[in-house]
């Protein structure tokens, strides 16, 4: 091989694939010339800085939409399954979606079971249920003015700090549920005076205790359920605060079986009962509703109001909820007139017509309040 | 609790196990796995582009010096991958294919952009926007170039520079052969023309890359425009 011809060749022994004679004979050729050595030094770095020669990878998002592409020529358009997307992700991002669905869920439910509580209504939804009046130990009998007085003095004294007074039936059990005390409401044979749900009274009875209150030492606690009693918040509120007057309610006792929660006792007394209104019962309920709310802590004047500001901001449920649970701490006068009346328009608005006509039926039995439920669109 | 922990749990072992299975295609050769996709197994294809991703990526990148345009191409060269699943008979490796496909692409985009002002030198600036970057700065990268001001780092840029001045036939026949490493049977087989043509080419583009490299590479100045057969 002449030094032109292995000159001409000299770039297969960096770039080509020359034979192993032929690869031997330009490297000898390479040898002896100096210039050849340093050309083939110099193809050399070629070869080197094309190698090093930039290349950057392939984009991750290409790369993404490239095996998503490819799943679906597999799979078909619409074939994938919900899950098989999932299992392309990362595990963070899986972890991320799985604790904000989670969470999402979580505090969906709690929401619900927090309003379900707290507007636990009459009209026997799940949980509640009424025990007849028949299987009440005593017939209803209204609250005797003295008894009101009894129960007004043990609301001052809650409120004051005082002592409470005894109460004849403070401690007594329920006669109508044997052996089940902590389910029972305690019930005055007066005619339930202290008739004071049993979550209700331990609330209380541990509030009082852990604010060294006087007043724990004449309360009985019931049945030592104080972990049920923690659950009920919104039943203290409504029904502890008030306790030695829920039960004294005009309308007298009533008893509540099954379900958990503790709200829907004082209604559920009222309806047990079915003591009709009169006059003569308006006076003492209307100052027994009026303890009970100042208690609980429930303004009454300013419940329709209340009521129908939700409703003007689009919130029917909530103002639906604002309405039951001022029905339930007990409203009079043109109060519950005006809660009844809107109660049965959010109701009817909700497409709860059941509820709707209870509320009207309500309507209907109080003084003046035919005109108000006429006034309602049918449901 | 367990409730709550159960759903990412099944998705971790379901992604594990996926792993697993994609684990074992790794020792599949390519033109099994590219069958195996044909078939219905996505994870193989998954393993292609793992395999070949960054190549066909860097070869575009190296053939256009634009990156955008570098990515976009490779998307679409693996979209007709997919789609050319059932074609590929093994008649040749899937390398050729493959590069044939990116071949057929660079062809089919040079000749898109025809209209547009060529790109010849580093000075020219690519993706026909006259204040865009040149060909010189899209090849050296966005970021700062450690070896910059280094023999190799001057030596690589003079190559990129030298690169960007070749034609395209011979730019695609250099970077197949001394970057990509591919055989002269596969570039021929890939460019479709006989394989001492592909010689020839090499060797003009290597003539050629020396005497734009001036002090870099040698003595070019006995080196002419000789290309054709050598063998």
């Amino acid at each position: 091989m002449t030094r032109d011809e292995a000159r001409e060749r000299l770039w297969e022994l960096v770039f080509g694939d020359p034979s192993p004679e032929d690869a031997r004979a330009l490297e000898q050729a390479a040898q002896e010339d100096p210039d050849l050595a340093r050309e083939v030094e110099a193809l050399r770095e070629m070869a080197r800085a094309g190698r090093e020669l930039p290349a950057p990878p392939l984009p991750r998002e290409v790369r993404r939409r490239i095996l998503r592409e490819a799943r679906r020529k597999v799979r078909g358009a619409d074939a994938s399954p919900f899950w098989q997307r999932w299992v392309g992700w990362s595990p963070v991002a899986m972890a991320a979606a799985a604790t904000v669905a989670v969470a999402v869920v979580g505090a969906h439910l709690w929401q619900r079971q927090q309003e379900d509580l707290s507007i636990r209504g009459p009209e026997g939804l799940p949980g509640v249920a009424v025990r007849p009046a028949e299987t009440a130990p005593s017939p209803a009998k209204p609250a005797s003015e003295d008894e009101f007085a009894q129960g007004a003095e043990g609301t001052r004294a809650l409120s004051s700090g005082a002592p409470l007074p005894e109460t004849a039936g403070a401690k007594t059990q329920a006669p109508g549920i044997p052996g089940t005390p902590g389910d029972a409401t305690e019930r005055s044979p007066a005619g339930g005076r202290s008739g004071i749900p049993d979550r209700a009274v331990a609330t209380r009875d541990r509030k009082a205790r852990q604010a060294d209150h006087p007043a724990a030492a004449a309360v009985p606690a019931a049945a030592g359920r104080l972990e049920d009693a923690d659950r009920f918040v919104t039943s203290d509120r409504l029904s502890g605060g008030g306790g030695a007057l829920l039960g004294a309610s005009p309308e007298g006792p009533g008893e509540r079986v099954g379900g958990s929660g503790g709200l829907g006792r004082g209604f559920a007394a009222r309806k047990a009962s079915q003591a009709p209104e009169s006059a003569a019962q308006a006076v003492p309920a209307a100052a027994a509703s009026r303890e009970e709310e100042a208690s609980a802590g429930i303004d009454a004047s300013r419940c329709p109001a209340r009521v129908r500001e939700l409703r003007q901001q689009g919130r029917p449920r909530e103002a639906l909820a604002e309405a039951r649970t001022c029905l339930q701490a007990g409203l009079a006068g043109e109060d519950l007139l005006e809660t009844l009346d809107l109660a049965a328009r959010i109701a009817l608005d909700l497409g709860r017509k059941d509820e709707a006509e209870e509320y009207l039926r309500r309507l209907r039995a109080l003084p003046g309040g035919e005109d108000r439920a006429n006034r309602v669109p049918s449901p | 609790m367990i409730r709550r922990a159960a759903l990412p749990l099944l998705l971790f072992l379901v992604q594990r196990f996926r792993r697993s299975s994609v684990d074992l295609l790794r020792g599949l050769s390519d033109e099994d796995l590219y069958r195996r996709f044909a078939e219905g197994e996505e994870e193989a294809f998954e393993v292609l582009l793992n395999r070949h991703g960054d190549q066909v990526h860097g070869y575009l990148f190296r053939y256009f010096g634009d990156r955008e345009l570098a990515a976009d191409l490779s998307q679409e060269v693996f979209m007709r991958l997919v789609s050319a699943a059932g074609e590929f008979r093994g008649d040749s490796s899937f390398r050729t294919f493959l590069f044939r496909i990116v071949r057929n692409l660079c062809i089919d985009h040079v000749r898109s952009r025809a209209a547009r002002p060529p790109v010849d030198s580093l000075d020219a600036t690519t993706g026909g926007d006259p204040d865009g970057p040149s060909l010189g700065d899209r090849l050296a990268g966005p970021g700062p170039d450690p070896s910059a001001g280094t023999f190799s780092g001057e030596l690589r840029k003079a190559l990129e520079a030298a690169l960007a001045q070749l034609s395209p036939a011979l730019r695609e026949v250099f970077l197949l052969r001394a970057v990509e490493g591919l055989r002269f049977p596969e570039i021929a087989a890939i460019l479709g023309v006989n394989e001492n043509t592909v010689r020839g080419q090499m060797h003009t583009a290597v003539t050629r890359l020396r005497r734009q490299m001036g002090g870099f590479s040698g003595d070019p100045e006995e080196d002419g425009e000789q290309g054709g057969s050598r063998r």
